[in-house]
């Protein structure tokens, strides 16, 4: 093994390209940095890395040398540290360094954690990172007490143009983690390092808004921003969180583990979770970044229990709002009764819903508004060889190629985007064969914007390798069979192939492209579609999930339930059809978001969800229910990962978990059978039962198709909460996502400029 | 029967005289000859920087090598009539030497014969527009012998012993950059030309490339051949107009001759050279910049190791060459590297090129042996400081050379011993200056240079060089204290060894070199606020002598805040509070006068000006 002294202190290496801070720091030798960070390629250019190395010309930085057997490093040496003190004093000329340099810091962080609300940061009370500071963190190892030079300070307005976040550029240092996060680690280049010398700024091009220059708001920027710089506009003042807690994140199918900031109980911020975790490792996308807290808080949330008398709610009690749901359910024929749930659902509350209507009220006629992607996977990968074709993101690292279709995932599952870009950046292809926005085709070696329903064709004909594929031109077709004749691929399907007219088709030569050791990564755009359909929340289905045709599994359940209607009812089309003709009587629902068209017609409508819709109008009964944050159970992701949520936050009112409410009616209407203490009984017993899909023996029953263009596209929905329609910064950026994804074309550069600054003239009137 | 050969007409087109107008006068001496039917007997061409563009626009006549200077329009019609039609040559436009008598042949001027011509042999003398004009010169006939006679590893060895210095400024073994990028595993391998000029006061470069394109090509084309390149780039300024369209001509020319492409010259070798245009940027002379730029990255410096020929241009192998090291490898290949090692010093083989300005009699581009002494530089070629001024210091190396004074004046110029009194070769800028330059001033001016095109990345380079520059600043307006010297010197040592690149390693050398050879001048701002070049403006205040003026309102008509008081024929004086000390009553003031004085702000007044 490779040995390199630091310090005198002798340290063995592995000698697979660490980098003498590398070797430093796991031998546990402190050397200060600021533009270093762990998801960053090294940069060398704060310069606080610097080392001395014998035989080697001046002061190389420990961050870009390679350590090298026989080394001789020295890290601390009298003239180092006294450079290294003026390197960092010239970098607090530009930084307000009040906070870092006063007397009183410590006593002030203890006695007076709330900041005072003031434009720009003038001193520590105002700075977002009065709490943890790298740069502070770095002044106080190296000994800074006062400052030599006269403060340059760069006297910028704060920017606070853009969704989400505000830019304190007086606060930058330049080290660009920014810019390298937002270039290198998730592909979409929105900033940049703009003029030179000391007016040297991290703006857009041509000085635009982050909308226009295609940032996606992921937040990434702010997590490995060493200052106070970056901060999301909502949560900067909510001052020190009583708690930090980590739980997953169910606003699409990725599962991102998530971290909170707590206080009273209540979310106050979210930034995602520890670098370590899975499935997002430290990244996520707009909806979670920035979104969460002002859902879960959101002052519409439904608190308490209603009834429908004389035209009018009432709130009444949990007692008597179970009594009175029991009563409705029992008295009513199965036949006559839907059972609407949804995709926001954790695993266990699904399973007690399906439970519920299954064996307490013996109605077979239960679904959910999903996006078919997870039902379609279960049917057209009923062999557990093609099954097994899902698999964890990390296993990107092994492929060869990747292949898109159906969406843009980088618009619609950001992490997925950013595990994939990093394969992009070690030379593998990606062939985009859908519509996409100006990032994706950036990164697509071959683009075809292929509309959905030319897929069946061209993908049949890419599966059986002919030289010639419908839809694209020959020498094209040519570049792609020649990509993905070696190696392993991926294919990362979105759910757009369901515009296609048979998606099953679709996907079984998604499979065959894909091969024996390739994988498929389904983008479920609903959140918990793949644990909703392991707890059999569709009429063909049964817990596990499992065909209801297979025998063996059917009796199980029934053994283990003592009971229950386990034979195929009505979906949710149907369902809506029989409201129409008016054989439905009393329907269900838990989830907001379904359409109310049709159901209208349904003389009883017990209607559940943390939020209030269309429906609450014409329900009976209200039952309000928590969102993720306030909920303990387990989320399936779109890796068939299984991921805990946990309940942080406190509901509002008296708003319960799903799953206690379902279990609770069904005991109040079979007095036994629905007896769970908490949701882990529920889930130990869902995991008896298990997965068992029959070849080729469902029919394709789809219950939801796209209701129109923008829905199909990219609507991020929750529980009846239309996301975009809450956060009105989500609005602006959404409604101008189609906008900068298209090409002005036939501009020469200088007309492109003139249109810039026109856009921006523009946009400081409106301000104005 | 002997026939008479033709006489050659060359209008120099380079940069100086082209802004004189030049291509006027070349527009109307081929109408001339065009309208005299002179077209059998005198044939007008374009030329490159002939090299004394302080006598500029320059014309010269081959064969017979007669010089004209400072010619005019008004001229062409008179050149035309007395020389080209009667045969006799036009006296009054010949060169003017100190002693007042006319110089008719170029060769005969001090500017020229003290000079040894190697790599600028053919600058002046043929149409960088005419491939033939190159290889009637001998052009080409290296790249023929490398790819004909040579395997890549003989045409390195023999760069390696001609001794063959980087002439970018660093002076790092040309023929070992090559031989590192030789061995450097990898099939893809790139070669750079680096054009990327952007030193204030120098235009080596430029001129070479718009003088002589062919020579650049074809030493670049022996460069990618040795290395075993397959495509290679040639670097330069968007700002450099002329050197563009030269080097866009020249590739058009070596592709239709079959000097670039597939199969060069019958050979099985194959090589494709393109031309990048840089934005201008000072930063991306540094070679890691330069790369990153021509990824379409922001041009910003990495810090190395590893090195271009292990990691470059997308990761590959690459070696970047200066446009001069490549022009004279093309040299090396033609006459063999015994003959370019007998030219220039033991460590420092080959000549040296500098474009000689600032106060110096002969402004132009000069080239001669390495070792040389500034001496011979400054007085015998370049004739002297203006105006019989005494020599105060010469600034060599750019904005990030150093300054070094009078009893410096013997130092050989080559790499080492520049290095070791404080200043570099660079890329070859030589400023020269006088009694009237104040050093600290100077300084000054150099930095804010590097610190505006410091390119922001590394903080002692961007912060650093602002303090720096702030002190100066500081200490210009008279508001120096006790400690500033120290205290610049302390940030001298932060930002050259903090620095990532050459940029901030090299931007303090203006102000350490100052410092050392001129340390009085600055102790005389910060002690006795004062300026001894009388050049720093808070330092100075302008005033009247009662006993001499005249009052001919000369600098009253002129002043352009109405500071000047006083009616015609009565004294005149200068209202301190509205001057801004812009120095125009002091140049009005008649000479029979003198009354306007320039004396220090603080402290007794002294004589005026020197």
């Amino acid at each position: 093994m490779p040995t390199i002294h630091i310090d005198g202190k002798k340290i063995e290496f592995e000698g697979k390209g660490e980098s003498i801070l590398d070797v430093a720091r796991a031998a546990g030798i402190y050397i200060p940095t600021l533009c270093d960070h762990d998801e960053l390629e090294p940069y060398g250019g704060c310069r606080l890395c610097i080392v001395q190395v014998e035989g080697m010309r001046g002061f190389p930085p420990a961050c870009t040398t390679a350590a090298k057997d026989g080394m001789e490093v020295k890290t601390s040496t009298d003239d180092l540290m006294e450079l290294k003190r003026n390197i960092l004093q010239l970098l607090l000329m530009e930084h307000p360094s009040a906070c870092i340099i006063c007397d009183e810091t410590e006593r002030c962080t203890e006695y007076r954690p709330q900041p005072y609300k003031s434009g720009s940061i003038t001193g520590c009370t105002t700075c977002p990172n009065r709490y943890v500071c790298d740069l502070r963190s770095v002044v106080e190892n190296l000994g800074i007490k006062e400052l030599d030079y006269e403060p340059q300070y760069k006297e910028v307005p704060v920017e606070r143009n853009d969704p989400f976040f505000d830019r304190d550029y007086n606060l930058c240092i330049l080290c660009a983690r920014c810019i390298r996060v937002c270039d290198d680690v998730r592909g979409t280049s929105a900033i940049t390092l703009a003029n030179r010398g000391h007016e040297s700024r991290v703006d857009t091009a041509f000085g635009g808004s982050h909308i226009d220059s295609g940032c996606w708001f992921c937040g990434a920027c702010i997590d490995v921003c060493p200052t106070g710089s970056l901060f999301p506009r909502l949560t900067k003042w909510t001052g020190a969180p009583d708690s930090i807690a980590e739980t997953t994140c169910t606003l699409c199918g990725m599962g991102c583990q998530v971290e909170f900031d707590l206080k009273w109980e209540r979310i106050m911020s979210s930034r995602p979770g520890k670098p370590e975790n899975p499935p997002n490792y430290h990244h996520m996308c707009v909806l979670g970044r920035f979104c969460i807290p002002s859902l879960v808080n959101a002052p519409d949330r439904l608190k308490s229990p209603y009834l429908l008398r004389n035209g009018e709610h009432i709130p009444i009690t949990w007692e008597d709002a179970i009594s009175e749901t029991a009563r409705i359910l029992s008295e009513t024929d199965p036949e006559r009764v839907g059972f609407v749930g949804s995709p926001n659902l954790s695993t266990e509350s699904a399973y007690a819903f399906t439970k519920l209507a299954r064996l307490a009220v013996k109605s077979s006629n239960i679904d959910f508004r999903g996006s078919d992607f997870p039902a379609l996977i279960h049917k057209e990968m009923a062999v557990d060889e093609d099954f097994k074709r899902i698999r964890s993101l990390d296993y990107l690292k092994e492929v060869d190629w990747i292949i898109a279709v159906g969406g843009d995932f980088v618009k619609t599952h950001q992490v997925v985007a950013k595990t994939a870009y990093r394969e992009l950046k070690n030379g593998k292809p990606i062939i985009v064969l859908c519509e996409a926005g100006q990032n994706l085709q950036r990164w697509a070696r071959e683009y075809v914007p292929l509309a959905p329903k030319n897929l069946e064709k061209a993908l049949s004909n890419i599966a059986d390798g002919d030289s010639k594929i419908s839809g694209i031109e020959s020498s094209q077709s040519q570049r792609i069979l020649e990509i993905i004749q070696d190696g392993k691929g991926a294919i990362i399907v979105g759910s757009r192939i369901f515009e296609s007219k048979d998606p099953g088709q679709v996907l079984r030569s998604l499979i065959r492209i894909a091969g024996d050791k390739g994988m498929l990564i389904p983008l479920f755009p609903l959140g918990n579609e793949a644990g909703v359909i392991k707890a059999g929340l569709r009429p063909e289905l049964l817990p596990g999930p499992s065909s209801i045709s297979i025998k063996e599994t059917s009796a199980l359940i029934e053994k283990s339930w003592s009971g229950g209607n386990l034979v195929d009812g009505l979906d949710l089309l149907e369902m809506r059809k029989r409201a129409m003709k008016r054989e439905l009587d009393v329907l269900y629902v838990a989830d907001g978001s379904v359409s109310i068209e049709g159901f209208d017609k349904v003389p009883t409508i017990i209607y559940q969800s943390p939020y209030p819709s269309k429906w609450v109008d014409k329900a009976t009964v209200i039952l309000p229910s928590t969102t993720f944050v306030e909920e303990n159970g387990t989320f399936i992701n779109l890796e068939l990962r299984t991921l805990k949520l946990e309940a942080l936050a406190k509901p509002p009112g008296s708003a319960r978990e799903d799953w206690k409410i379902f279990t609770e009616i069904g005991q109040k209407i079979s007095g036994k059978g629905f007896d769970y203490s908490d949701s882990s009984g529920l889930w130990d017993e869902l995991s008896r039962f298990t997965r068992s899909i029959e070849i080729g023996g469902q029919a394709q029953r789809a219950s939801w198709k796209p209701a129109d263009k923008h829905e199909s596209d990219w609507c991020p929905l929750y529980r009846g909460a239309i996301i975009a329609e809450r956060i009105e910064d989500l609005a602006r950026f959404i409604e101008k996502l189609p906008q900068r994804d298209t090409k002005p074309s036939g501009l020469s550069l200088e007309e492109l400029v003139k249109h810039v600054e026109k856009e921006r003239e523009r946009q400081s009137k409106e301000a104005v | 029967m002997v026939e008479q050969s033709k006489m050659e007409v060359l209008v120099c087109l380079g940069t100086g005289c082209e802004s004189a107008k030049s291509d006027i006068l070349y527009d109307a001496l081929k109408d001339q000859v065009k309208k005299r039917k002179l077209g059998e007997k005198v044939q007008i061409k374009r030329i490159g920087c002939h090299g004394l563009c302080e006598q500029g626009p320059v014309i010269a006549i081959e064969p017979e090598g007669l010089f004209y200077c400072k010619v005019q329009a008004d001229d062409i019609e008179k050149i035309v009539e007395s020389h080209f039609v009667n045969g006799k040559p036009v006296e009054e436009l010949f060169y003017e030497s100190p002693t007042g008598e006319g110089v008719p042949h170029y060769k005969d001027i001090p500017f020229y014969s003290k000079q040894h011509r190697v790599v600028l042999k053919n600058s002046g003398h043929i149409d960088p527009s005419s491939i033939d004009d190159y290889i009637a010169e001998g052009g080409y006939s290296g790249l023929e012998r490398a790819l004909k006679e040579m395997t890549p590893e003989e045409v390195v060895e023999e760069v390696l012993q001609s001794g063959l210095r980087g002439r970018g400024g660093a002076g790092f073994p040309t023929g070992l950059k090559w031989k590192l990028g030789r061995n450097a595993p990898g099939d893809k391998k790139y070669a750079i030309c680096n054009a990327d000029e952007g030193d204030p006061g120098a235009f080596m470069d430029g001129s070479i490339l718009t003088a002589d394109p062919h020579s650049v090509l074809e030493g670049l084309s022996i460069c990618a051949y040795a290395i075993g390149a397959d495509e290679a780039y040639v670097y330069v300024r968007h700002e450099y107009p002329s050197s563009v369209a030269a080097l866009k001509k020249a590739l058009k020319d070596s592709y239709e001759r079959g000097y670039l492409g597939k199969g060069i010259l019958g050979s099985d070798y194959d090589l494709e050279i393109h031309l990048m245009e840089g934005a201008g940027a000072f930063v991306c002379g540094e070679e890691t910049a330069l790369m990153a730029s021509i990824e379409g990255k922001r041009g910003m410096p990495r810090p190395r190791p590893p090195f271009p020929t292990e990691s470059g241009l997308w990761g590959k192998p690459t070696v970047i060459n200066n446009v001069k090291s490549l022009a004279n490898t093309s040299i090396i290949l033609r006459e063999g590297w015994e003959w370019f090692k007998s030219i220039g010093t033991e460590g420092s083989s080959g000549t040296a090129i500098f474009s000689l300005t600032g106060k110096v009699r002969n402004t132009g581009l000069v080239e001669v042996p390495m070792g040389a002494t500034l001496r011979n530089i400054i007085f015998d070629v370049g004739g002297g400081v203006k105006e019989d001024r005494t020599f105060k210091a010469v600034q060599t190396g750019g904005p990030a050379g150093g300054c070094l004074p009078a009893d410096k004046l013997d130092l050989p110029v080559d790499f080492d011993s520049l290095k070791e009194a404080g200043a570099i070769m660079g890329s070859g800028g030589m400023i020269v200056m006088d009694e009237t330059n104040c050093m600290v001033d100077v300084a000054r001016y150099f930095l804010s240079f590097t610190q505006q095109e410091s390119c922001g990345k590394c903080t002692p380079c961007r912060m650093g060089t602002l303090q720096m520059l702030r002190i100066l600043d500081k200490i210009r307006e008279g508001r120096g204290e006790e400690g500033d010297i120290e205290k610049l010197l302390e940030l001298c040592d932060t930002v050259v060894k903090g620095s990532l690149c050459g940029l901030g390693q090299n931007a303090p050398n203006p102000v350490l070199t100052t410092i050392e050879y001129f340390r009085d001048e600055y102790e005389a701002h910060i002690k006795d606020k004062l300026c001894p070049s009388m050049v720093c403006r808070n330092l100075v205040k302008f005033t009247i002598d009662p006993d001499k003026c005249i009052g001919c309102t000369a600098c009253k008509r002129i002043c352009p805040t109405g500071a000047v008081q006083g009616e015609r024929d009565s004294v005149h004086s200068i209202d301190q509070t509205l001057c801004i000390k812009c120095g125009a009553c002091f140049e009005v003031c008649p000479p029979k006068a003198e009354a306007v004085l320039k004396v220090p702000t603080h402290g007794k007044p002294s004589g005026g000006a020197q």
